[in-house]
């Protein structure tokens, strides 16, 4: 998986979290951008990116993310 | 001491006047003396439970640095966290079990409320070390290898009787920057200080009256006075803890600390529960989403909507029995948490309704703040009532339901309470007062635009702020959340 | 940073200058305790019975209709430890003094004033009296020194205001009387009496307040309290009369007998050690509802009364009136005796 496509795949997941068809995001996009982005949908975006990804991502990996760059990062090194 | 009184002013004085006159490296040493002198002067013996709980959670942080192993890890985690739950749950809950056990031995026993007291700030402390643990757990935060910024972080007074609770990166990002003495952040905290007194005497303090009248003779009053009784009891509680966490931050300013914020305006910009939450105790909500919630969700991930309402529904009880032992702490945190359920699964359709609807949506404005305003005073009936019975009779009589007694449902004696319209007029202006100055500090660079005002406008204002705090004193006061 | 706290105390001065001000002010206002202190200075050559306790004893036991020349020194809430130390430091002030009555009602043994709340009392007690609290705790306080913390700086300004407005209509410049008001004797006779008090709810509610202020571990120190004041006395051949002032029957009749026993087994063994002699009136059927002020006060016609009868048993017979426990054992068992006033 390159990291277009991870990054394509994972802007669909937050499109679908959010329930936002046309929402971009970047490597430096944090919480503070999007509106709904908050502690609840955190956990539910963490789960639809272990089925998407079918990946397993600890309280330790989700702790220390601090925008989507990190992300991105932690799902590469998870899935590799 | 209580923050209220001559001796505190004397100490904090004093206690300035060294720390501003010390060495920058010497601070944070004799900023700990200090605090532990305060501490000291309410017992000498939970001093010394705070000194060794703090020293224990300081080697546990610096074992689990040093250790590679997982399940090693895992087991020192477990091991800390369940000594510092057993303290706080066992302290929280000995007087109960000491008189259901033994009532007479309670009674008759002088020594039984020193030894059955839980300590000063012990809901406190134990939060923010259980917080440092965890952050050295999940790799947030290095254990410190000094003793005394981990200890200074426990154990500072001004944070340690009824908070904020300042996570542990904040405070050692802080203590680590400090430098010569900033006077800006001293004016800050005098004038925070000032704020939070007149919120808790001009306000707070009115208010209480017709509190402790409708809650101690629910059953002589009318439905409308219950339903006033109770708006007096949501909103003294804001004036009365957010008062404290003024003065709490205004003195830490003093130090050159910041604390972080309890209140974002919670009942006048909070659309529904969720969002009031995260403006009321802020400091202790988002510990417990933090610390609590996140882990809880994580582990209830893949159990869709009822992990999600189940990790909400904890939290919430959380937030409730962190009170104490009390059936009506429990009741107020099982309320909130399905109120909260119920408004966050919701929510995405409550959106979309409204969505396709601009008149109601300008409505919705309106409406959604007042809706959780009267959820928050639901709840706050039972926080308040000495017990669950007490609760339910005054919600009775306030709904009037199977009323009691002969007077009118829609009476509005204000004499009842022993109040005066004069009185509830000044609580209520004081209240109008307190929000303009919540919103006016949440516009950017507020403190600024303040600071070019005239010096003599700002000397007005504070001796008029001064005077009426002095004028409104009654004798002895105590803050409401002082004693969790 | 000097030059912000320059500022600071440049700031703060116009304020102390004013606290100051009104300190002085309240030098001049009297309170129930400077006016008992006051009285008592002209009265201590000539006083040969004094008369302590709490409200029981202040606005229910009247000197005229006491033999001899009587002060009464009790005050609302006094706790017995005020009256052993107003009695150690005033003894000698008191050359012909030859006997105490200690008025002792139901709550006293096992009140403490400090986590009450009428514990500010006991700074009136420091301020006026120079008697410190007992424990270090309330020493800490501001109201141990200032005057305008005590009484409020709203009643110092208002006061001041209102004797302002006076004084420029010719009168001179003084501070309000106390209310309500003290005799030269100390005693502060109570009326008009509060009927409404004597419901039932009424009464139910205040001696569950009462029990909230009880403690059976406050008995320990009030007895020392009680001992130290008895034993002194009667080293200085002082004699002690303690006495139970009357209460209205729906009271009487809720009072918990574990409190009470305590408390006449403590009378009685003073009784034996010093030979106090004791007077209980709490059931005592001559009070109708015209003698009280409230549950568990008498009004000024019922102190009357009550002086009038004290004053006849104490020095008409040699015998004591015992309490009904010692009397008539069945009653130690029960609740209540029975007894209503027509």
């Amino acid at each position: 998986m390159t990291h277009e496509e991870a990054h394509q795949r994972l802007t669909a997941v937050f499109r679908d979290i959010f329930d936002n068809p046309s929402l971009e995001i970047a490597d430096s996009t944090t919480a503070d951008d999007i509106d709904d982005w908050d502690s609840v949908n955190h956990i539910t975006l963490i789960a639809a990116v272990e089925s998407e990804f079918k990946i397993k991502l600890s309280t330790r990996d989700v702790k220390n993310l601090a925008n989507v760059g990190d992300f991105l990062k932690l799902i590469e090194s998870k899935a590799a | 001491m209580s923050f209220l009184s001559i001796v505190f002013a004397a100490f904090l004085a004093a206690g300035l006047l060294v720390y501003h006159n010390a060495p920058v490296p010497r601070r944070p040493a004799i900023l700990l003396v200090l605090s532990f002198l305060f501490y000291a002067t309410w017992s000498v013996w939970d001093a010394a439970l705070l000194l060794a709980v703090t020293a224990g959670v300081y080697g546990a942080a610096r074992l689990l640095d040093q250790t590679p192993s997982e399940s090693r890890k895992l087991r020192l985690l477990t091991v800390a966290i369940a000594g510092l739950l057993v303290l706080l749950v066992g302290f929280k809950c000995a007087w109960l079990l000491a008189t259901q056990l033994n009532a007479a031995w309670v009674e008759g026993n002088p020594n039984a409320v020193l030894l059955l007291a839980a300590p000063l700030g012990l809901s406190y402390y134990s939060f923010k070390l259980l917080g440092y643990l965890l952050d050295v757990y999940w790799g947030t935060l290095p254990a410190r290898r000094d003793f005394v910024p981990v200890a200074l972080y426990a154990a500072f007074f001004p944070q340690i009787v009824s908070g904020p609770i300042q996570r542990a990166q904040d405070f050692f990002t802080q203590l680590d920057a400090q430098r010569a003495s900033d006077p800006d952040s001293f004016v800050l905290g005098l004038r925070r200080i000032l704020f939070g007194l007149f919120k808790k005497v001009a306000i707070a303090d009115q208010l209480a009256v017709v509190v402790t009248h409708a809650h101690g003779h629910s059953l002589q009053h009318s439905s409308l006075e219950l339903l006033l009784g109770a708006y007096c009891f949501s909103l003294q509680m804001y004036a009365d803890f957010s008062g404290i966490t003024d003065i709490a931050i205004g003195t830490g300013l003093l130090f050159g600390i910041r604390g972080p914020e309890n209140f974002n305006r919670p009942y006048f910009a909070a659309a529904n529960l969720q969002e009031f939450w995260r403006r009321w105790h802020m400091s202790l909500t988002s510990w417990l989403t933090d610390y609590l919630f996140v882990p809880l969700r994580m582990t209830f991930r893949h159990l869709g909507n009822a992990g999600l309402a189940l990790a909400i529904f904890i939290n919430m009880v959380a937030v409730g029995i962190w009170h104490g032992p009390r059936w009506t702490y429990l009741v107020f945190g099982c309320l909130n948490g399905v109120f909260m359920i119920v408004s966050v699964l919701t929510l995405k359709r409550r959106n979309q309704f409204f969505k396709t609807r601009p008149t109601l949506t300008r409505w919705r404005a309106w409406v959604a703040p007042l809706v959780t305003f009267h959820l928050v005073v639901l709840t706050h009936i039972f926080f308040q009532a000495p017990d669950l019975h007490s609760a339910l009779s005054y919600l009775g009589q306030m709904l009037h339901l199977a009323p009691h007694g002969t007077v009118a449902a829609s009476r509005m004696d204000l004499s009842s309470f022993g109040l005066t319209y004069g009185r509830l007029f000044q609580a209520l202006a004081g209240l109008v007062v307190m929000e303009t100055i919540h919103w006016a500090m949440s516009q950017p660079d507020w403190a600024q635009r303040f600071n070019t005002t005239r010096r003599e406008f700002r000397w007005v204002l504070y001796y008029a702020v001064i005077v009426i705090v002095m004028l409104s004193a009654r004798g002895t006061t105590s803050f409401i959340y002082a004693k969790f | 940073m000097r030059a912000t706290t320059v500022r600071l105390c440049l700031f703060l001065l116009p304020l102390l200058a004013c606290w100051g001000l009104l300190e002085w002010w309240l030098t001049r206002v009297p309170g129930s305790h400077s006016v008992k202190r006051a009285n008592l200075e002209s009265a201590a050559a000539s006083a040969d019975t004094l008369i302590l306790g709490s409200s029981g004893a202040y606005w229910d036991i009247a000197p005229p209709y006491l033999s001899g020349s009587a002060y009464n020194l009790g005050n609302v809430a006094q706790t017995l430890y005020y009256d052993d130390q107003l009695v150690t430091r005033w003894l000698d002030k008191l050359p012909h003094l030859r006997r105490v009555i200690i008025a002792i009602p139901y709550v006293s043994m096992f009140f403490q004033l400090q986590g009450t709340d009428e514990e500010e009392r006991q700074y009136g007690y420091f301020q006026q009296w120079r008697i410190p609290p007992p424990g270090w705790r309330p020493r800490l306080d501001l109201r141990m020194l200032s005057d305008v913390a005590l009484r409020t700086p709203l009643f110092a300004v208002s006061s001041l205001e209102t004797a302002l407005s006076q004084h420029l209509h010719g009168a001179p410049l003084a501070g309000p009387p106390v209310d309500p008001p003290i005799r030269a004797d100390g005693w502060c006779p109570r009326w008009p009496p509060e009927p409404t008090e004597l419901a039932d709810s009424v009464v139910q509610t205040k001696i569950a307040y009462h029990h909230g202020l009880m403690h059976m571990s406050d008995e320990a120190p009030n007895r020392a309290s009680l001992e130290h004041l008895v034993s002194l006395l009667h080293s200085r051949g002082v004699e002690v009369i303690i006495v139970t002032p009357p209460v209205w029957p729906a009271y009487a009749a809720l009072i918990r007998q574990d409190y009470w026993k305590r408390a006449q087994a403590d009378f009685r063994g003073l009784q034996e050690r010093y030979g106090t002699r004791y007077f209980n009136y709490m059931r005592d059927p001559g009070f109708t509802a015209a003698d009280f002020l409230d549950a568990d006060h008498l009004n000024e016609h019922g102190a009357v009364r009550f002086t009038r009868l004290l004053s006849a048993a104490i020095d008409g017979s040699t015998a004591q009136i015992a309490d009904p426990t010692q009397k008539s054992p069945p009653a130690e068992t029960s609740t209540t005796d029975g007894s209503r006033p027509q």
